[in-house]
């Protein structure tokens, strides 16, 4: 029996397992609209595709699923653009379908035409124009596949009106994807692997690297496997925070620009260095030149262009973590590692962890206090933080217990991306206690999903920490560019107004106790309710390793202002 | 320095442009191309000629290799290929000019296409270095018209490389 494009679409997704999609309609997707209709798939109609797109995104960060987003030509379309680049720097697996003019029109300048494919190819891993309704089902297909196969990453599959209006003959089998594993490693070869396992054998001074990589394959518990049983101490990448479990023994801390300078130090000071699934970014390297100059280096990658493009490497084993550290940790021996766990030890003792980092000086509300707070109370919780200086104290402060509590723009830095990303992770995982961090920057770029919040019924809260300023620009500006403001006094609206309007709950905070109240009368609410925390508008990130220098040579302080803890 | 890169990809809309864009995002300039089908009419060969260091051509390599519709890429720099450029050269030349541009043309075994009242079009097929000797030998007449295919490309015979690999195979 023939069906149209639009129904092949729908059923497909379907098969693929898609129970929500996340978009926003328009003419030229109007066909699809109508076949979702009929469906059994949830449609959750953003305020703006890009909240959409950071939506699927936060779907597939949170539960694995591949996150689904929806938009029409022309302007939809465009305005996926910030969440496929989002995704595609986080390797996060998504597909995103748009309309397009008829294919007659094509190249004709139709109202509300753009090249999209055109336009997404370099945010995408790979993108389909399809022109017709057979076409259809073959692209879906193989575009999960894709999403998923090796690197993950977002797909996009541009589909004419007429593709979607016209009949075809529906055949899932003849439609399985043939190109997914094109460039997908084959396993590692064990003579790569004894050579891996001679360097860790010979090794004294060992320290993982733990990346984004772990959750995205699953290597959690491999990981933590390998580390015991090796004794290898473990750091994380801001990916990586939630990779390995905070209080363990062997965890390290957060490493790069603002992580903790005994995690940097180690870096510094480690003899072997393993790298699993991370791509040595500049915000963790700092300079290249002086990272790591005792250590030699595995690494442990899917994907073949990253090994050696930023830092060269002893022995690269290109594979699937998990498989690889299911291989290599019943093999590892344990390492006579004491000396250096103690040497570790050491160093963070020397910085007061765990109260770790010092709340900073000044007027007003402590951001670092304020999350302590709200992580004492929601220890279970899925923090979904935004860009900017509330990233950074989160990253410093709250422990992520479980995999897949920590999501949060890393490579493309997406101010924005937190309250729609929240929204598309309550969906995946209704049960969890989810929790927005922003600031008032970041929340006045999506603010209008707010509503999307409301009208979907979700139970997730927005915590905003408010200093009226864009801090993080701040701090640069008052570190590098004497202080000069330029543009980053940023006049913030009434939240609590702004909350209401949008139908959630909204208080303020200006003190700590204050503060626990509001995070108490806002769980016990059980959500959507949005806190401001009005907090010290002069506080920064500290430590803060300067772009381009070496990661040891962190600034702990504001300018003029002494030294407020032991600096390494 | 000068780096021939040969892919093998999917023979499909907008292949070019991906295989461009890894180039263009990272301001490499590509001084040839050349696209055409092989003997299997699903699969085209692209040869490449770019200026990279290194580094830069195994990042290329690696980059061009991720792409979905790109089978395999290989660096023929280092393999000491067989190299054919093609030239359209049309020279200005009247009556009196002929018998000294026939001669040069002979030497160089250029093809001569036309001869027209006061201009010659010659066509000539050879590795990128001859070609430019020819069209330095045939300047003083004066240059009228140039056109030039680009590098293609295949391993020499003695490349041990060349009974196996998948772009010696089409």
């Amino acid at each position: 029996m023939k069906r149209t494009g639009a129904d092949i679409l729908c059923e497909c997704l379907a098969r693929e397992g898609v129970d929500v999609v996340f978009g926003y309609p328009g003419g030229a997707i109007l066909p699809t609209y109508d076949a979702l209709e009929a469906s059994s798939i949830r449609h959750v109609l953003a305020r703006h595709e890009q909240g959409a797109a950071h939506m699927a995104d936060g779907y597939s960060r949170a539960s694995g699923r591949t996150g689904v987003v929806i938009a029409t030509s022309g302007p939809g379309a465009t305005n996926l653009v910030t969440g496929l680049a989002t995704a595609m720097m986080d390797s996060v697996p998504m597909v995103a379908i748009t309309g397009q003019v008829a294919s007659t029109l094509l190249g004709s300048d139709a109202f509300q035409e753009v090249d999209v494919t055109g336009v997404t190819l370099p945010v995408t891993k790979h993108n389909f124009l399809v022109k017709d309704p057979e076409g259809v089902a073959p692209a879906i297909r193989e575009a999960f596949a894709l999403a998923n196969a090796g690197r993950p990453g977002p797909v996009l599959v541009d589909l004419t009106k007429d593709a979607q209006t016209r009949m075809a003959e529906f055949d899932w089998e003849a439609a399985a994807p043939r190109r997914h594993l094109r460039h997908v490693p084959p396993p590692v070869p064990e003579a790569d692997l004894e050579r891996a396992l001679a360097l860790i054998s010979a090794s004294r001074r060992p320290l993982v690297l733990a990346g984004h990589g772990v959750t995205l394959s699953g290597a959690h518990r491999a990981l933590q496997a390998f580390a015991e049983k090796a004794g290898v101490p473990v750091a994380a990448t801001l990916l990586g925070l939630d990779a390995f479990p905070p209080g363990h023994p062997l965890f390290v801390g957060f490493m790069g620009m603002h992580g903790s300078p005994w995690t940097n130090q180690a870096i510094q000071e480690a003899d072997l260095l393993l790298a699993f699934g991370m791509r040595f970014d500049d915000r963790v390297t700092g300079d290249p030149g002086t990272f790591a100059p005792c250590a030699r280096k595995i690494h442990v990658e899917i994907d073949p262009a990253e090994v050696g493009k930023n830092i060269a490497v002893d022995v690269a084993l290109l594979g699937d973590l998990r498989e690889v550290l299911e291989r290599l940790a019943p093999r590892v021996p344990a390492l006579d590692s004491g000396e250096w766990i103690a040497r570790l030890d050491t160093l963070r003792g020397a910085h007061d962890a765990p109260s770790w980092p010092p709340d900073p000086r000044g007027e007003g509300l402590s951001p670092t206090a304020v999350l302590r707070e709200l992580s004492r109370q929601a220890p279970d919780a899925v923090w979904v933080t935004d860009v900017g200086q509330h990233q950074m104290w989160e990253a410093q402060v709250v422990p992520h217990a479980r995999p897949r509590t920590l999501l949060t723009s890393g490579g493309l830095g997406t101010m924005g991306f937190a309250l729609p990303a929240a929204i598309g992770a309550k969906l995946a995982c209704p049960e969890a206690e989810v929790w927005v961090v922003a600031g008032d920057g970041g929340t006045q770029m999506n603010a209008q999903e707010l509503m999307t919040l409301t009208q979907e019924g979700l139970r997730l809260n927005v915590a905003v920490l408010n200093n009226s300023t864009l801090g993080m620009v701040r701090q640069f500006q008052t570190h590098f560019y004497g202080d000069r403001r330029a543009a980053s006094d940023l006049l913030a609206p009434d939240f609590g107004l702004l909350a209401r309007a949008y139908g959630l709950k909204a208080a303020s905070a200006r003190t700590p106790g204050e503060a626990e109240a509001a995070i108490r009368e806002a769980r016990e609410g059980g959500g959507a309710t949005l806190i401001e925390f009005v907090i010290n508008p002069e506080a920064g990130v500290y430590p803060m390793v300067p772009p381009g220098a070496g990661i040891t040579s962190a600034i702990h302080h504001p300018p003029q202002e002494e030294p407020c803890n032991g600096s390494l | 320095m000068q780096r021939i890169l040969v892919a093998l990809t999917d023979n499909e809309p907008g292949v070019l442009d991906r295989v461009a864009s890894i180039f263009r995002r990272r301001g490499y300039n590509i001084h040839s191309l050349t696209v055409s089908p092989t003997l299997d009419p699903e699969v085209s060969r692209i040869t490449l000629v770019t200026d990279l260091d290194d580094r830069a051509a195994r990042a290329a390599r690696s980059y061009l290799e991720r792409l979905v519709n790109v089978h395999s890429v290989e660096d023929f720099t280092e393999a000491g290929p067989i190299l054919r450029d093609t030239a359209l050269i049309r020279v200005a030349a009247g009556p009196a000019e002929r018998p000294g541009l026939f001669q040069l043309a002979s030497i160089f075994r250029a093809e001569i296409l036309e001869v027209g009242p006061d201009s010659v079009v010659l066509a000539c097929c050879d590795g990128p270095e001859r070609i430019r000797a020819l069209v330095e030998s045939l300047r003083p007449y004066g240059l009228l018209e140039f056109g030039r295919t680009g590098v293609i490309a295949v391993r020499s015979g003695g490349d041990a490389a060349a009974s196996f690999n998948p772009a010696a195979s089409f």
